[in-house]
């Protein structure tokens, strides 16, 4: 993950907080084939972190401090987040 | 980490008013939902999980929306053709991957207001609620009200109206205090929906001294009543309006309808469906001597 990227959530998604997930769905060019997507686990936790801008560093770091033993190597959360990046929920700056 | 999964009811719903709040926006057409997430927002009732999203459209973009949704994969349910008292003003759209109906409505049964003018009195004293991230147009807390309450007065023989209506009325008076009340008052004047609106009024602490409806349409209001509590009353009717070449096939109609969301009944193959067909032969032909004497009244 850079270190300096800044991640934040898109400004356009909808999003619902069931407890054990949070459903997120881009607002942008939504289309027939807009898919909500779920996150769980970790993934949930990246979520509810970036309630603010974070540097990839940031994440991290408040990552180990919510769940020390998420298994999440620097290189899976590299790739989540460009999914996220990908499936418009999340953008950097 | 999965990225896609099957929605839950309560997730879809929440995420519905989302998606058809972007949609009208997107083409500026005017919308308010209704009943669902904005009854409980407003303190009208508890919260409670929907089974649809309910959303009015300024009358004369129905169709635009209708279209725009199904630009984004909501398409009408397809339902036969049933007569109704009055001519059906919604419609139902469905999408194969969320668990929830979108039910568009371009006037709600009740309010006696000219479609468009009810319309724009909502409009103008709109809220935007909360939900999914995002906010979205509602009525009023009065017109909210007046939704609900006229909701569950036309389907008055309801497990749910039957339930519901006093605690509407009882929140109403007792937690929401005189300025709801009175705020509710004006909105039923507005809407032109004071006779319907009676019952509940008269428990909230207001009178309806004068009736707001013309004969004719206080008698639209008992029917639309009587069609939901005994939908063989809208067979009648048709049957009444047809010319008498056609009388056989809409009398055949009426008596062997059978309602595609009853889902017991769902295979048209099966004997339990023959059974039901019986069934609903015998209370056909029972029900035209009761509603017969409303339809003559």
């Amino acid at each position: 993950v850079s270190a300096t990227t800044t991640w934040s959530r898109a400004p356009r998604v909808a999003h619902v907080d069931s407890g054990d997930r949070v459903v997120v769905l881009p607002l942008d060019g939504l289309g027939p084939d807009t898919t909500p997507v779920a996150l769980d686990g970790v993934a949930q936790i990246v979520w509810d972190v970036l309630d603010r801008s974070r540097t990839g560093a940031e994440i991290v770091a408040a990552l180990g401090e919510i769940n020390p033993d998420h298994g999440l190597t620097e290189a899976d959360l590299a790739g989540f987040l460009d999914d996220l990046r990908a499936a418009g929920i999340l953008v950097t700056s | 980490v999965a990225l896609t999964t099957p929605l839950r009811t309560p997730e879809a719903v929440t995420l519905a008013h989302a998606v058809v709040a972007e949609v009208a926006a997107a083409r500026e057409i005017r919308v308010l939902f209704i009943k669902g997430p904005s009854a409980a927002w407003w303190g009208l009732r508890e919260p409670r999980v929907s089974a649809d999203v309910d959303v009015l459209v300024e009358p004369a973009r129905l169709t635009e929306l209708v279209d725009a949704l199904a630009d984004v994969g909501w398409h009408e349910r397809q339902m036969p053709a049933v007569p109704r008292i009055v001519p059906l003003h919604s419609a139902t759209l469905i999408n194969a991957s969320w668990s929830c109906d979108l039910d568009v409505h371009s006037c709600f049964p009740g309010i006696f207001a000219a479609a468009t003018e009810a319309f724009d009195r909502m409009w103008e004293s709109r809220a935007q609620m909360p939900i999914a991230g995002v906010t979205v147009p509602v009525p009023s807390r009065a017109m909210s009200a007046c939704i609900l309450a006229l909701h569950d007065l036309r389907h008055p023989t309801s497990t749910r109206a039957v339930r519901e209506l006093p605690r509407l009325v009882e929140r109403v008076r007792d937690v929401l205090g005189a300025d709801a009340v009175d705020e509710i008052a004006q909105a039923a004047r507005l809407l032109r929906a004071r006779t319907p609106l009676a019952p509940f009024l008269a428990d909230i602490g207001v009178d309806v001294v004068e009736p707001d409806l013309s004969d004719v349409e206080e008698r639209l209001w008992d029917q639309m009543v009587a069609e939901r509590t005994s939908p063989s009353i809208a067979w009648l009717h048709a049957l009444r309006r047809a010319p008498w070449h056609r009388r056989p096939a809409v009398l055949w109609a009426a008596l062997t309808f059978v309602n595609p969301t009853d889902q017991d009944h769902g295979d048209p193959y099966t004997y339990r469906r023959l059974r039901y067909r019986v069934a609903r032969l015998g209370r056909g032909v029972r029900g035209v001597g009761r509603v017969a004497r409303q339809v003559r009244t």
